[in-house]
């Protein structure tokens, strides 16, 4: 893949990607406990916060980055690498 | 010379922010909860979120356009997700999810429903901006 390729796989529009090594396992763990340190529960309506990784986490933009945003809407959590 | 358009296209169709990320019904409280994917001018970050009221403005511009999805599906739609690019799923009261880039889907249905959530999406960005200058004024 070019690099013009995977900045275009990795934008706003498409999506930023997590690397391999964040299984969905390793991802619904890291995410289980953030949730909890952030005490959020099915009485938060929405919220989002961000965390810094020592190792990348994966492409957003086409650049490697480190942080990952949690979003809450509704009950429902997912997360996604952001630029640094 | 003149400018050229940059737009980019996702299964045929044009797909550029402010765009839907997600679109929640919350029937008890009566508020649309709302992840979208900004213009650029309007935010710098990959998406914002924003609550709207079912009786606000917004909030019943909203609801008009999710009865037209509803219509359109043949079912009352409560949760929308983005799955990147063109593709969004769609999540009724009951039943199964729909998602948009399924082939039985005919180009005329797909360009309705784009329509619908373009409109929500950027009555959500509106939202999300008039929230923002207030918080600015106080």
């Amino acid at each position: 893949m070019t690099r013009r390729q995977l900045k275009y796989e990795t934008n706003r529009v498409r999506g930023s990607k997590f690397l391999p090594s964040w299984t969905l396992s390793r991802y619904v763990s890291w995410l289980e406990q953030k949730v909890m340190e952030l005490n959020w529960n099915s009485q938060t309506i929405a919220d989002t916060a961000l965390f810094e990784e020592a190792q990348p986490v994966g492409y957003s933009n086409g650049r490697l980055v480190h942080k990952i945003r949690i979003e809450l809407s509704s009950r429902c959590i997912h997360a996604y690498p952001v630029e640094d | 010379m003149p400018d050229v358009l940059d737009i980019s296209a996702e299964n045929g169709h044009l797909v550029e922010p402010p765009i839907i990320d997600s679109l929640h019904r919350e029937t008890a409280r009566r508020l649309w909860v709302i992840s979208f994917i900004p213009e650029p001018s309007v935010s710098t970050r990959e998406k914002e979120q924003v609550v709207i009221d079912f009786g606000s403005s917004e909030g019943r511009r909203i609801t008009l356009r999710m009865k037209r999805l509803g219509k359109l599906f043949g079912r009352q739609i409560d949760r929308i997700f983005h799955g990147g690019g063109g593709n969004f799923s769609f999540v009724p009261n009951k039943g199964k999810a729909v998602d948009l880039a399924d082939p039985q889907h005919d180009v005329g249905f797909s360009v309705k429903a784009y329509g619908e959530l373009t409109d929500i999406a950027m009555t959500a960005q509106i939202a999300f901006l008039s929230s923002k200058l207030a918080g600015s004024r106080q």
